[in-house]
């Protein structure tokens, strides 16, 4: 029996921290980190029957106001459409989460494991939001894309969900089978500004 | 190295300490940092610098900014050459190359001048002329007519440079940054709201930087660094410089096309070169400024005729004269200031001559400096070619349309300094589509009203004073603001400035001709457009101001006409005896000024014109060898070539494996989508034809969906992989679109069913296992489950692991072997296609692509989207059983029109060669009788074919009316695009056990 198979993210084959790009003088000013092992369930449902079972499972509540995150850097609830969040967490397992909220919601929603569908970039540095711009029409200036926003959008023709985990943190979900080209645009986008890729996340 | 003769001792914007080397046309000279070319080439004592576009005349520098029709140049070598480079705004760098466009062997002599000498065979619109007649000569004309005409090169090679795109948003954007838009800028940003101002210039100022003015008492550019200095400090505020607003669209939507390297030989690394800004401004000041118009006159396209303007911002900007002994001609006040700041920067000026019979107070400063003026008078001439050597000036009568004869005097001169007065850069408001009104006092257009959310200030909307210029712009910048929500946005103080009374301008389209004379007076110079030429294509017809813009290509140059577009109207109503308002105007459109193909095309080059999806396993399929082959934005394998093999050979090995032991293939792509909810066996039951509220869970149904008109929209299997949950497959090239189908059918035409779709297709990595070895494989990696027919019969569906890592399991064919489809967690494909590779090793097996998978499913008599081609029908493709008779459907209504099950549809059938050795030609025709009288009835057509290396012979699939009823008729198949005609039989479509006894083994 060979041993047990591993996990491997989308951007394994090219993933390499250190530091590219140009030499800036106050140090690069983009950090990337891939975030890796994160659960990802999509919930599909009303708010309103939902929600105690959400919280049950995660310990917390559902947003309701468009584009909006409850939750921390480390996990929380995303808003991506009417009756439509994207639950992340940095702490369980993918499956027992998605049984949870299963058993949570009970028969009153849908919640459908995507852990292993999107690739997560967590992009840091005082030019996070400049990287963003090159490529998204959105306005992601702080008075419009604030801390605890999210929102959906492309960047270089590939769909997007953008978080602002805090002031000078974005993290960007894309479809999995986009990581890399991602990956690439983000990496040759990051240049002009030096770029750090610090190691993956967990 | 020669010096700079015509450079002044002191003053000017530049750096004497930074002197800067550079070529133009081989003979290398010296300037300053914060010269232009053009600046450069006159302080050396250039005037000569081109040539012009048809008639091949020595041209010179017209102007000092993005209006210069003349001085066209080609910059640098190799990949970086660019042509058609303005030299009015190339900055000087180190090393730069230039070289006149147009001209051969030379600037100085020009074979292409003869064109002048027979100057009247090339008349308006004589392109339009060499079609007509003789028409049969054209393909002659028109090999010499490119050779002449065109003005710079393109590069050849690639492009060595970074260029980038850049989204912004803003409250107000202030396009300009001269008085007026600082002034914007300086009101709106201290309201706090955020601001881009963006200028084409290396640095703000605008016309202040060749201008003597002041304001509070010290000079003008003290005041705009400070201005510069405090918007720099605001943290919600984009300096953009050397960035044209180019472009402004609906929505208030504007690009602005920045240039942050044409300054450097070559960028720094990573640097763009050009950057495209696409901005959404809530509000807009336009303070784009105004252009000096020149004077139409006799030969006014000599090198020394330039605007005033330019002429004084060389003087006080550049610190150059631009010329020896100049000549001034206006028809306006602005014209005076420059006349005595040319005679401050050592220039002798020997007169004014002014088209107004009582120029006013002007005319007073000028003498008291010394300078002759003369009034009621006009240029009607110049005397020298490449080089000015004299004005030649007349009496005009009273109305500007004779010469009053009788004074003629030439005088000696080698610039002639010219101004008719302003046009507003109304550029920005008209393709915002905002009104233009012709304002009488200014002789030009103006903005008028408005359309979109923007505000014009300063010279852009016909105030010239600075004074007014600065109080336009507070003005405008806190409306802006106010607007745009900082309801506290208030307006500066205007300081004070040095503000002179005007005489009002006197319009002066153009100058008489003196009597017999044939004098040309060019109008639009970068196009050689004459006055006369206005006049012939007026008497040939083209009275509207669109078709005299065609047909004379007045306006057309890449200058847009910005010196000769006002002018031409002028002219035109003059010769109408209409008024210009009453003519209208020709379109403003974007860019202002060119922009970059580099620019526009961004980092979108490369292997980034397109994004590029992969599966989980892409890494591994390219270290086996796999081609690849696109599917949407996908990547498949498409064969694995072994060291040495052929593509068919490969191709056919593969298949025979597949039939013969067992392969795998990356079915990632296929379309997956979770479907939950208490009604989602009554949601599929709704969307395919056939029944799945019966499907038990752990079993797998193939399903067939019909768009609203009855024809076949996509088909795949569906597995009840619980209670109240499905999970759907579609084809890979309509996944997306059944996704979008399902979402419409849920939140439109059934809100009221509690049943959820989500896409799953990026979550799982999906393994098809196929071939009669497939079981063995399958169980030495298959954990939890018993894979055994019995345990996982045909089309049944476990869960269990594979390899260790939990999968879903499904007993699902495609190829018509011993099956199965593996789903596992992305993240973990890689690792598991690994471990079934390996564990299939000692049964053979191998990898194979789509082009096998494709024979496969030819044996098998498969539809792909060549049979579903949104034309045909489920009974046409032999499904009339999936249509369920008790239930409602999409699609069902439709399928009760009588046409839809006409005996002569095309239906599918296979098709065999009668040689059984001919390929049967890919989309071909299918006729029963090729040697009939034409047109040949055409029955049907080839939807698939390929050499079947199982069956020995080539075999296709087709459509073919009333094909059913056809089986055991010889048919032809015809090719009328390679003239190949192949007699084939008609079959069905299933060639390879069409019993199923292979997958239910």
């Amino acid at each position: 029996m060979a041993k047990p198979a591993e996990r491997r993210s989308a951007l394994a084959e090219v993933y390499s921290p250190g530091t590219y790009g140009a030499a800036t003088p106050d140090g690069p000013g983009v950090t990337l980190a891939e975030r890796r092992g994160l659960t990802l369930v999509h919930l599909a449902g009303e708010a309103a029957t939902l929600n105690e079972g959400v919280r049950k499972a995660t310990g917390h509540d559902l947003p309701i106001t468009p584009n909006t995150v409850i939750g921390d850097d480390r996990g929380g609830a995303l808003w991506l459409a009417p009756d439509r969040w994207l639950i992340v967490s940095a702490r369980e397992e993918s499956e027992r989460l998605e049984r949870r909220l299963a058993a949570g919601i009970g028969s009153a929603g849908a919640a459908t494991d995507v852990s292993s569908g999107r690739t997560v970039v967590r992009i840091g540095g005082a030019n996070a939001r400049d990287l963003l711009a090159k490529g998204c029409p959105l306005d992601l200036h702080p008075r419009a894309f604030a801390a605890g926003h999210c929102a959906q959008s492309l960047i270089a023709q590939v769909n997007v969900l953008l978080h602002a985990v805090d002031e000078s943190r974005v993290d960007l979900y894309v479809a999995r089978g986009f990581g890399l080209t991602m990956w690439e645009w983000l990496t040759d986008a990051a240049a002009e500004f030096g770029c750090r890729i610090n190691a993956p996340e967990g | 190295m020669a010096g700079q003769p015509f450079r002044g001792d002191e003053g000017g914007l530049i750096d004497r300490e930074r002197p800067i080397a550079f070529t133009f046309n081989g003979e290398r000279l010296q300037g300053y940092a914060g010269d232009t070319l053009a600046s450069a080439l006159l302080a050396n004592g250039i005037r000569l610098v081109g040539r012009s576009f048809k008639y091949h005349r020595p041209r010179g520098i017209v102007s000092a900014g993005a209006e210069e029709p003349n001085a066209l140049v080609q910059l640098a070598v190799g990949a970086r050459t660019e042509p058609n480079a303005r030299a009015t705004q190339v900055e000087l760098f180190e090393g730069l190359e230039a070289e006149s466009q147009n001209c051969w062997p030379g600037v100085g002599f020009d074979v292409g001048a003869l064109n002048g000498v027979f100057s009247s065979l090339f008349p308006a619109g004589f392109y339009y002329k060499t079609f007509m007649w003789p028409a049969s000569l054209w393909m002659t004309y028109e090999h010499w007519i490119r050779k002449m005409a065109g003005l710079g090169r393109a590069p050849v090679q690639p492009d060595p440079d970074r260029y980038e795109h850049r989204f912004a948003h803003c409250d107000v954007l202030v396009a300009g940054g001269g008085p007026a838009g600082l002034a914007a800028a300086l009101a709106a940003a201290r309201s706090g709201a955020r601001v881009i101002l963006a200028d084409e210039g290396a640095d703000f100022g605008g016309a202040l930087r060749g201008l003597r003015a002041t304001i509070e008492g010290r000079p003008a550019m003290n005041w705009v660094r400070a201005a510069v200095a405090e918007l720099a400090a605001m943290p919600d505020v984009v300096l953009l410089r050397r960035a044209t607003v180019a472009g402004y669209y609906d929505h208030n939507s504007f690009v602005v096309s920045e240039r942050p390297a044409e300054h450097m030989a070559v960028p720094a690394p990573f640097q763009a070169r050009g950057r495209l800004w696409s901005v959404r401004a809530k509000e807009a000041v336009l303070a784009t400024g105004a252009i000096e118009r020149p004077l139409v006159f006799g030969n006014n396209d000599r090198p020394g005729v330039m605007l005033a303007s330019a002429a004084q911002a060389y003087a006080n900007r550049f610190a150059v004269r631009p010329g020896s002994r100049a000549v001034v001609f206006t028809n306006n006040d602005s014209a005076y200031e420059a006349a005595l700041d040319l005679a401050r920067a050592g220039v002798s000026v020997a007169a004014v001559i002014d088209a107004r019979e009582d120029p006013g107070p002007a005319a007073r400063r000028v003498r008291e400096a010394g300078i002759e003026s003369i009034p009621g008078h006009a240029v009607i001439n110049v005397q020298g070619g490449r080089k000015l050597k004299a004005a030649e000036v007349m009496a005009i009568n009273g109305d500007g349309t004779a010469c009053a004869g009788g004074d003629w005097r030439a005088i000696p001169c080698d610039l002639l300094a010219v101004s008719g007065g302003w046009n507003p850069a109304v550029h920005l408001f008209s393709q915002s589509r905002g009104k233009l009104r012709f304002d009488d006092r200014i002789a030009a257009l103006v903005p008028g009203e408005s359309f979109q959310r923007e505000r014009s200030a300063g010279a852009a909307r016909g105030t010239f004073t600075l004074r007014g210029c600065l109080a336009e712009g507070f003005r405008a910048g806190a409306v802006a603001a106010r607007a745009a929500g900082f309801d506290k946005a208030g307006e500066p103080p205007v300081p004070d400035c040095d503000t002179q009374a005007e005489t009002p301008l006197r319009p002066l389209w153009v100058v008489p001709l003196p009597k017999h004379t044939r004098l040309k007076r060019f109008v639009d110079l970068q196009n050689d457009v004459t006055a006369e030429d206005v006049a012939l294509a007026l008497r040939e017809g083209y009275d509207n101001v669109e078709h005299l813009k065609r047909y004379t290509t007045l306006g057309m140059g890449t200058d847009q006409g910005r010196t000769s577009n006002v002018s031409g109207l002028g002219i035109l109503a003059g010769l109408r005896g209409k008024s210009i308002p009453s003519l209208g105007t020709t379109t403003f459109r974007p860019p202002y000024t060119a922009i970059p193909f580099g620019t526009i095309a961004g980092r979108e080059i490369g292997h980034h014109f397109a994004p590029t999806r992969r599966s989980a396993m892409h890494a591994w399929h390219e270290q086996a060898g796999a081609s690849f082959i696109p599917a949407g934005l996908w990547f498949r394998p498409q064969v694995y070539r072994r060291p040495g093999e052929g593509m068919m050979d490969a191709i056919y090995r593969e298949t025979k494996s597949v039939r013969t032991t067992v392969g795998m293939i990356d079915v990632s792509t296929l379309g997956k989508i979770d479907i939950q909810g208490r009604d989602a066996a009554l949601f599929l039951d709704r969307v395919y034809t056939n029944n799945f509220r019966k499907l038990p869970v752990g079993k797998a149904r193939y399903g067939l969906m019909l768009r609203e008109d009855g024809m076949v929209f996509d088909d795949g299997t569906t597995t009840r992989i619980g209670e109240s949950r499905y999970l759907m497959t579609t084809t890979t090239a309509r996944a997306g679109e059944v996704m979008r189908h399902l979402e419409y059918c849920l939140q439109v035409l059934w809100p009221e069913l509690d049943a959820y779709a989500v896409s799953v297709t990026e979550e799982w990595a999906a393994i098809a296992l196929a071939g009669p070895a497939s079981r063995s494989v399958l169980e030495r990696v298959v954990g939890g489950v018993d894979v055994s027919n019995e345990g996982l019969p045909y089309m049944g569906y476990r869960e269990g692991t594979v390899a260790e890592v939990p999968a879903r399991i499904f007993r699902i064919s495609f190829s018509g072997e011993l099956a199965y489809e593996i789903n596992v967690p992305a993240d973990y494909g890689a690792a598991v296609w690994e471990a079934i590779h390996t564990a299939g090793r000692s049964f053979d097996i191998i990898p194979y692509g789509t082009e096998a998978l494709s024979i496969l499913r030819i044996e098998k008599g498969h539809v792909v989207s060549g049979e579903l081609n949104g034309r045909t029908t489920a009974d046409d493709l032999g499904f009339s059983a999936f249509l369920s008779k008790e239930k409602d459907f999409i699609g069902k209504r439709s399928l009760a029109r009588e046409g839809l099950w006409r005996p002569d549809r095309k239906q599918l059938v296979g098709l065999i060669p009668v040689d059984k050795k001919t390929r049967v030609p890919r989309g071909a025709q299918i006729v029963e009788d090729p040697d009939r009288e034409t047109p040949v009835p055409m029955l049907g057509e080839i939807t698939s074919q390929c050499y079947s290396p199982n069956l020995g012979h080539p075999i296709a699939l087709g459509i073919v009316a009333g094909g059913r009823a056809l089986h055991g008729r010889t048919l032809h198949a015809l090719s009328p695009v390679t003239g190949e005609r192949v007699p084939v039989t008609v079959t069905p479509n299933v060639f390879i056990d069409p019993k199923g006894e292979r997958l239910r083994g």
